[in-house]
């Protein structure tokens, strides 16, 4: 057994290593970071040292790492998930500002205005919805029908604590305004939404029929509907209020070790191969970047109505109310 | 440093963590204390894979039993859901923590109270004999739910682990979940404080060598059945739930499953391998240094349970400045510390002072008798301490996660970065291949111990 235990030891040895390297620390799920990642080192011949961060729920977050190593930074790049937590960063002076050439979000629309993060391709805050359960003219098509009591008990979303829910939360106390958010949240309490740990939570109950509906992210839908689950999802509130887009931010760390292998890998994810790469992935991510080809089932960012938001300012809006307003909400469940 | 998060929900959160841990204290000694007599006493068939089987929660993180309970049972949650999780580590660790306590009673002990009052004497003088370690191990179970958000986190029971894990991952206060960890360290070691104190002294005088004349076991069905259904309701069904998806239809992907394997395998045995020699080698001379002394062996017991209450992450990001392999090794070998003192003073205590005496009387030099006798000795309980070591350190992610070189994760971390959203086959392999690794480490450790 020691013998076996020795050779395969042996066997895992992780071959050359290139003289230049690039850390990279990301919240884009691995699966999904990691194959971007190995095809930078094959056309720059750079490598990447990635560190992928865990589901905020279950861990105490890669971003815990980043602060902590203010001081004496390790990493070079921060490939976040959302841009909150770019924003985080950016107000604890651990960004530095670098604007890519041609960006993918060329508008700027979702990009930090003084450079500290870089949006890309995006996901989206949709409904994710069991079809055997809910008929297909009874669809729910708005954050509303989490409230509706037609769904009592039905419904479910993740912790507004963490990761893109608490994005959610920002978002939805900046458009509706702090009492029509609080009324919502509230109404989810009486309509008895469950709060589950995280989004992937909330697409495998609702695809195995314990919930008729959840609010999650397009990729996790888009997994399970790849996966031949019984589920759609659905873009809520397209007539009205619109949905949450929620770009990748690509971060470079202030004082990193390798600042110009850091700007190469951040130009990378900018460019067009990396978009259509993502949106052809299981992700299903839609690309920033005008006139990248995507799949079918995945939508261009103009054919959606975008929730009216300001990125730049929902990190500090989530930064109050993660420690009023939402923690006591969510302790109360 | 904020005292906002010292409010009504922390102090809230704190009593339902002592109601979970109360409750989960109490069944895993409930049902582990005298299950673990019968494993001692008795025989069965497939005895070895029941052990086997029976440790297999004990070497996974909680997160995945409680992930596998869920996904068997979608309506599981809340405080059953909880109970149940955490309830599928305590039972086997009192257990296996009574077995052990058990087979140090001797053939003649056993013979005699046979004589006396028949195979129901033997259990009823067992389970007399074993219950300070079983209470121990009961108490540290209960201290272990209390740092531990997993199982909290999947079955929506906010308990006070919760609490701190929005200090650090929702509100990036590491002042705060350190303040609140200490607050709860504290609590967990007033609680714990007086059973370690009246118990410390027991453990002691009742671990002295007994090894000579091994008893007899008996084949018994009942403690067949028993055993069975304990490893039902532990290991198989979680088991059972998180490779459910394997027998969805979809293709094994198993060459994708072991890339990752393969990925993350060395890194993973070397941080093992690490925490394990630090936690040995610091717990086996502080056992030394505590000796026979009732009072230094209560203080060390007390200090054991309080770290074990500690979330394992706190002194991990603490320690991010300095991370690296070393660094890293040091901050997993403190999950495995307290377990690692617990059997290192029973070493010490089970040394015969006669060996001590004697050597003294012929003038053997003490370097010589370290090496000769003492180590010797010690070694069988230093492997055991180790691969538990090993494999605790193995199954923490987010120490893991703060300290380790980038590009260097290990398994575990691999597993929880890819489990939000691999297909959920993957996932399932993965579990599984983590499983029989783990298996494997314990299996060669427990076979290297008897072999001593």
């Amino acid at each position: 057994m020691i013998a076996l235990l020795l050779l395969f030891v042996l066997g895992c040895s992780s071959g050359t290593t290139p003289s230049r390297s690039v850390v990279v620390y990301t919240s884009v799920d691995d699966v999904f970071a990691r194959p971007v990642c190995e095809q930078f080192e094959r056309d720059t011949g750079i490598q990447v040292k990635l560190v992928p961060d865990t589901e905020e729920t279950k861990s105490t977050g890669l971003l815990n790492r980043l602060i902590a190593e203010r001081a004496r930074p390790q990493c070079d790049v921060f490939w976040s998930g959302d841009p909150v937590r770019a924003a985080v960063l950016k107000a604890r002076g651990i960004s530095a500002p670098f604007k890519p050439d041609d960006p993918a979000d060329s508008r700027g629309r979702y990009s930090d205005p003084s450079g500290h993060w870089s949006a890309l391709s995006a996901r989206a805050r949709v409904l994710i919805v069991n079809t055997d359960l809910v008929d297909e003219k009874a669809l729910p098509r708005s954050l509303q029908a989490l409230v509706d009591p037609r769904w009592k008990g039905r419904a479910c979303l993740a912790n507004p604590l963490f990761g893109t829910s608490s994005m959610h939360a920002a978002a939805l106390f900046e458009t509706m305004g702090e009492s029509g958010a609080r009324q919502f949240y509230d109404g989810l309490k009486r309509n008895k939404v469950k709060v589950l740990s995280s989004n992937g939570e909330v697409k495998r109950r609702v695809a195995a029929g314990e919930f008729a509906f959840g609010l999650t992210d397009t990729d996790d839908a888009s997994v399970a509907i790849k996966e031949g689950k019984p589920v759609t999802m659905v873009y809520p509130d397209q007539d009205g209020a619109g949905t949450l887009i929620v770009p990748n931010a690509a971060v470079l760390i202030a004082g990193g070790p390798n600042p110009e292998s850091g700007k190469r890998f951040i130009q990378y994810l900018n460019s067009a191969v990396v978009e259509q790469a993502l949106a052809e992935s299981e992700a299903a991510q839609i690309p920033l970047r005008p006139g990248v080809a995507v799949p079918s089932g995945v939508p261009r960012v103009d054919e959606i109505k975008a929730m009216d938001v300001a990125y730049d300012r929902l990190g500090a809006r989530l930064e109050s109310l993660t420690q009023g307003f939402l923690r006591s909400w969510a302790a109360s469940q | 440093m904020s005292q906002a998060g010292l409010d009504a929900n922390f102090w809230l959160a704190l009593c339902r963590s002592g109601l979970v841990g109360l409750l989960v204290g109490s069944l895993s000694l409930a049902v582990g204390w005298p299950l673990g007599v019968r494993l001692g006493l008795t025989d069965f068939p497939l005895r070895q894979l029941c052990l086997a089987l029976l440790a297999l929660p004990l070497l996974v993180p909680s997160f995945l039993v409680a992930i596998g309970l869920s996904m068997l049972w979608p309506g599981l949650g809340g405080l059953t859901g909880v109970i149940w999780a955490f309830a599928s580590l305590g039972i086997p660790l009192v257990s296996l923590a009574t077995m052990s306590a058990t087979c140090s009673i001797t053939g003649s002990q056993v013979d005699a109270a046979s004589l006396a009052g028949g195979r129901s004497h033997v259990y009823a003088l067992a389970l007399q004999s074993t219950f300070p370690l079983a209470a121990l191990a009961a108490t540290l179970v209960a201290a272990l739910t209390l740092a531990d958000a997993g199982p909290g986190q999947i079955f929506g029971w906010a308990a006070v682990s919760n609490e701190l894990l929005i200090s650090f991952a929702a509100r990036y206060d590491r002042g705060l979940a350190t303040h609140q960890a200490l607050w709860l360290a504290g609590v967990a070691a007033l609680l714990t404080w007086p059973l370690a104190w009246k118990l410390a002294p027991e453990i002691a005088a009742s671990l002295f060598a007994r090894d000579v004349n091994v008893p007899r076991r008996v084949s018994d069905r009942t403690s067949q059945a028993w055993s069975i259904a304990v490893v039902t309701l532990c290991a198989l069904l979680p088991l059972a739930g998180l490779c459910k998806p394997l027998f969805g239809g979809q293709s094994w992907p198993v060459l994708r499953a072991w890339a990752e394997v393969s990925r993350t395998g060395k890194d993973t045995l070397v941080y093992a391998a690490t925490a394990a020699v630090i936690a040995v080698g610091v717990a086996f001379p502080m056992a030394w240094l505590a000796g026979r002394s009732p009072a230094r062996r209560r203080w060390l017991v007390t200090g054991a349970l309080a770290l074990l209450a500690l979330p394992p992450a706190l002194p991990a990001i603490w320690l991010i400045p300095w991370s690296g392999m070393w660094t890293l090794g040091a901050a997993l070998a403190l999950r495995g510390l307290p377990l690692a003192i617990v059997l290192a003073l029973r070493a010490v205590g089970s040394t015969p002072p006669s060996w001590a005496d004697a050597a003294r009387v012929h003038r053997v030099p003490a370097a010589t008798f370290l090496v000769r006798v003492q180590l010797p000795w010690w070694a069988r309980w230093a492997l055991p301490a180790a691969a538990i070591s090993a494999l605790l350190a193995t199954a923490e992610v987010g120490t893991v996660l703060l300290l380790h070189p980038p590009g260097h994760a290990s398994l575990p971390l691999a597993l929880f970065t890819v489990m939000s959203n691999a297909p959920e086959s993957l996932v399932a392999m993965l579990c599984l291949l983590y499983a029989a690794l783990a298996l494997a480490v314990a299996a060669t450790a427990l076979a290297a111990a008897r072999r001593l």
